[in-house]
């Protein structure tokens, strides 16, 4: 019973509809044969194929011993008849044959594919294995075997057919090649040598590198010579200097990267130029304006470490136990005897050597420290706030303090009550509150004794619920907030403080499917039952056909 | 029957004049059933992929929450389909939905056929509480449109196994999951390393669809048992009308329609980025072909779309899924309401697609870089009729 899927489709369309602007119909005599009459029922086209499809722009598919072609409204053949397949034409105006494959029940399997136009014209040769889809630069790849080669959207090669493998054109029309290498079942190739190519199919760096990065960032990217050995290269192939590295960052950052020979380090800017000499033990990419650098005064002794600026100059030389590798906004922390101090980029120490932990540095200067002694099982916490001098902005520690929202921090209280200090360390709106949240577009959640509230940057609650059980309240998106007991049980609140989701959920997920599908479709808030029925929708999908389901597997 | 006037307090409205945007008309309803076969190859991934589906364009979705039936049988046949539809009640439950049914309190409401019947909830109101003659008519007229237009639609998918050439490679699925999760309860979690290990050549991935269609039974008869006996309002309690309704086998009942069988045949492997999408696509377009059959056989299936918009040219957001070619010809039906309030539609022309600008929406179709994926509806010319006709005025295929 093995009937030709074009077959099948023919006799829908031969009923219904009749086959183009000619007006020509496909029909089919006694023995099966298809061919077309005009809308007089004359003979226009005899029936000589097996199969055949409607007219698009004057062209009509037909096949014959289950080998297809193209023939016009006159009956000519644009396209022999002995493809095994030919496709739908493409936005190009490119269908795809298939020479050789094998047909069955509708699938064709094997064969040799290629290109005709819309002439009927063969402008790739049916010979590859595969042809890959057209991109945003309007080429493809065609396989031949395990090579790869670049069409454009005529359908003509561009490239070679040789590559092992390629990348993906990035934005300006360039990706990765590799010639010589072996593609494992994983896609990855190893081996060969690699290079770039354009989207025109020209190199742009030949492919004769052990080793390139995937894609350029900034313009820049490198290679890796057969000696193992780096070098930076811009987006027109050129390299940025003649060095080749034997390490080094493999990105710019704030235009500068660390570069490696022998054993020293040093930096280079993004024009290849040197920026300093190439003499660290140790060295990091550039955060805020600073890089930390480290020397060590002999061979076994420790590496100490201090800053450079983006000058190449040492603003603080290198001599203290360690530094943070983030600076910021020309701020850091240097440590010596196991305390950090707070520095600037001048060369200034602004604090004390006395904080056991630091945190990042915000964008404007401030961050947390602990004086206390924190052991290696303690959860890290926090209790002063140091400003962009490193001046403590609170004057009593606190037993935890969180990095600031919307110009607030949470802090908690010696009593283990919550509240919150400005960016001036005064405290606000101490309610003796036992759960609270960050400010977020103006509200934060507040909580205690059974009600639940969002407060504005005055301290007034905007909005209050009854919270029977302790609950938080996450921040507002848009108009509505989700909001989570002790024991995890979900619900989600609207501005007006009303549950329209009820608590009773167990993910956030579920709470916002029923947000999203459901309350924003009828604006009601939902009842209890919409909690039941997500709870049942979850755990009951499928049954067998023998079943019979008790009511509450279906819900309704 | 004239309690449920006053049980109502929140009702809909009159039909609207004329909908200008795709999306606001009266759609038919309607509730998919993947059926899966355990032992076959794929069926995982087919369930994963069926019950991500969105609901077939122009229907509203009507779902219950079974979605996948499994069966033991290499085929399933249309009487054990039916028995199961019968034996689980789907048509009462079906019912149920219509009207939000609380199971457990039997507490009803008519949100849902206020939206889907886009009534004027204020005008509806008021002539609810007069519990006027055109006030039935309009929860007559509710009936009519829209809950006797309400389908079950189960689709017994088959892989069709074959020998492939070329392979994939394993773990290739890797990060797709994630994609899949839109519809609750499905393990899809699980999908990524069955397909990864198989290492299944994807390309020749074929399957059979056969889609039995059931409409469920609703006239004047079952409508007065359900407002009558069943319906009860927010507040209401009555456990006796709640048990009843709940053991009803008798009044609400699906009737058998018809089926349709399509093989997917050859699917392009063009835009299929990782092997699950070719099972999407399989899947997608080989539905969405049964859906087409089923409408073109079927009368009361077949879906009416808006215009879109008439200047400069008539256009509608349908295209290929829905089976147009130059050849195709469509009604234009003018909505208006009968002496009696119920819906009715006129012909008021005959228009017909312009070659060259048939949008292709199939699924897929724009990674494909299909001819017409990138335009965004059909254009019409009209063949017949009005001088001029409006967005919203709503179209048929005929033939």
């Amino acid at each position: 019973m093995k009937r030709n899927i074009c077959t099948a489709l023919l006799f829908a369309t031969t009923i219904s509809f009749s086959v183009n602007a000619a007006d020509l119909r496909a029909f089919q005599n006694e023995k099966g044969k298809w061919g077309y009459i005009d809308s007089d029922s004359n003979v226009v086209i005899s029936p000589t194929y097996e199969t055949v499809e409607e007219f698009i722009d004057g062209k009509a598919k037909v096949s014959k011993k289950q080998k297809f072609g193209i023939i016009d409204t006159l009956g000519n053949v644009l396209v022999p008849i002995n493809y095994a397949n030919i496709g739908p034409y493409n936005k190009y105006g490119l269908a795809q044959i298939n020479s050789g494959g094998k047909v069955e029940e509708g699938v064709v399997s094997g064969g040799k594919l290629g290109y005709i136009n819309t002439k009927g014209e063969v402008v790739l040769p049916a010979k590859y294995d595969e042809i890959g889809f057209f991109d945003n630069t309007s080429t493809a790849w065609v396989r031949a075997g395990k090579k790869y080669g670049l069409i454009n959207s005529q359908g003509v090669l561009i490239s070679e057919v040789k590559y092992a493998g390629h990348g993906a054109f990035d934005s300006n029309g360039v990706c990765w090649v590799n010639v010589g290498g072996v593609e494992q079942q994983d896609k990855k190739i190893v081996g060969g040598l690699w290079g770039y190519i354009k989207s025109n199919g020209e190199e742009l760096v030949a492919p004769k590198y052990l080793s390139v990065k995937a894609d350029f960032v900034g313009g820049i990217s490198w290679v890796q010579n057969s000696k193992r050995k780096f070098a930076y290269i811009n987006d027109n192939g050129e390299f940025l200097n003649e060095t080749y590295y034997d390490d080094f960052a493999g990105v710019f950052e704030n235009g500068m990267s660390w570069v490696k020979l022998g054993d020293k380090y040093g930096y280079i800017n993004a024009q290849g130029e040197a920026v300093t000499e190439i003499k660290y033990d140790g060295a990091y990419q550039f955060s805020g304006g600073m890089a930390a650098v480290g020397l060590k005064e002999s061979k076994k002794a420790p590496v100490l470490w201090g800053y450079i600026n983006e000058a190449g100059n040492e603003v603080f030389s290198p001599r203290f136990e360690s530094v943070i590798i983030k600076p910021n906004k020309g701020r850091a922390f240097v440590q010596q005897n196991k305390k950090w101090a707070y520095v600037d980029d001048k060369g200034n120490i602004l604090s004390n050597f006395e904080f056991t932990v630091v945190s990042e540095i915000s964008d404007d200067g401030r961050a947390l420290v602990s004086t206390k002694e924190l052991s290696a099982n303690t959860p890290i916490v926090y209790n002063y706030v140091l400003d962009s001098d490193g001046k403590k902005i609170n004057a009593i520690p606190y037993e935890n303090i969180s990095q600031y929202s919307d110009d607030f921090a949470v802090v908690k209280k010696n009593s283990g009550t919550y509240c919150w200090i400005n960016t001036e360390g005064k405290e606000c709106f101490d309610s003796g509150y036992t759960k609270v949240g960050d400010f977020k577009e103006g509200l934060a959640y507040a909580y205690k004794e059974g009600k639940g509230y969002y407060i504005d940057k005055t301290g007034i609650a905007r909005i209050s619920f009854d919270a029977a059980l302790p609950m938080f309240g996450f921040p507002f998106e848009g108009d509505y907030a989700m909001v989570k007991t002790d024991s995890n049980v979900w619900g989600c609140i609207d501005k007006s403080g009303i549950f329209v989701v009820p608590l009773g959920l167990s993910t956030e997920a579920d709470a916002k499917y029923l947000l999203e599908n459901v309350y924003k479709k009828s604006k009601k808030p939902l009842g209890a039952r919409y909690v039941l029925l997500m709870n049942m929708y979850k755990n009951v999908t499928k049954c067998s056909i023998g079943d019979v389901l008790p009511n509450e597997s279906w819900a309704y | 029957m004239r309690n449920i006037f006053i049980i109502i307090a929140t009702l809909l409205i009159p039909i609207c004049a004329v909908a200008q945007e795709e999306g606001e008309y009266r759609r038919s309803s309607i509730y998919s059933i993947c059926i899966s076969h355990d032992q076959a190859k794929y069926t995982s991934e087919i369930s994963d992929v069926f019950v991500s589906m969105p609901t077939p364009d122009k229907y509203n979705n009507h779902d219950l929450n079974i979605k996948l039936v499994s069966s033991m049988d290499k085929k399933e046949s249309e009487a054990d389909i039916s028995k199961f539809l019968e034996a689980n009640n789907v048509a009462r439950r079906m019912v149920a939905l219509w009207f939000n049914r609380d199971p457990l309190t039997g507490e009803c409401n008519i949100d849902k056929v206020s939206e889907r019947g886009l009534y004027d909830a204020d005008y509806f109101d008021v002539e609810m509480s007069k519990q006027t003659i055109r006030g039935e008519a309009m929860l007559k007229d509710a009936g009519e449109e829209l809950i006797k237009n309400t389908f079950v639609l189960v689709n017994d998918i088959r892989y069709v196994d074959k020998e492939k050439s070329a392979k994939i490679g394993a773990g290739i699925l890797k990060g797709v999951g994630s994609v899949l999760g839109m519809f609750f309860g499905s393990g899809i979690s699980d999908l990524t390393d069955a397909i990864g290990d198989a290492i299944e050549d994807i390309r020749g991935f074929r399957v059979i669809v056969t889609s039995y269609l059931y409409q469920l039974e609703w006239n004047d008869e079952v409508a007065n048992k359900f407002y009558t006996d069943y319906y009860m309002s927010n507040g209401e309690v009555n456990p006796d009308k709640v048990k009843a309704f709940n053991e009803d086998t008798q009044t609400f009942k699906l009737k058998f329609v018809g089926s349709k069988k399509v093989d997917s045949g050859e699917t392009s492997y063009a835009g299929v980025f990782e092997p699950i999408d070719m099972i999407r696509k399989v899947c997608t377009r080989s539905i969405d072909k049964s859906v087409l059959e089923l409408q073109r056989t079927y009368e009361q299936f077949k879906v009416k779309t808006p215009i879109y918009s008439v200047d400069p040219e008539i256009t509608a957001k349908i295209g290929m899924k829905e089976g147009i070619t130059d050849a195709s010809k469509y009604e234009v039906l003018e909505k208006y309401m009968t002496e009696d309030g119920l819906t009715a539609y006129k012909r008021v022309g005959v228009i017909k697609p312009i070659p060259g600008k048939i949008w292709d929406n199939r699924y897929m179709a724009t990674e494909e870089n299909a001819m017409g994926s990138d335009l965004s509806a059909t254009s019409f010319k009209k063949v017949s009729g009005r001088a001029e006709f409006l967005p919203g005025m709503l179209i048929r295929e005929i033939k």
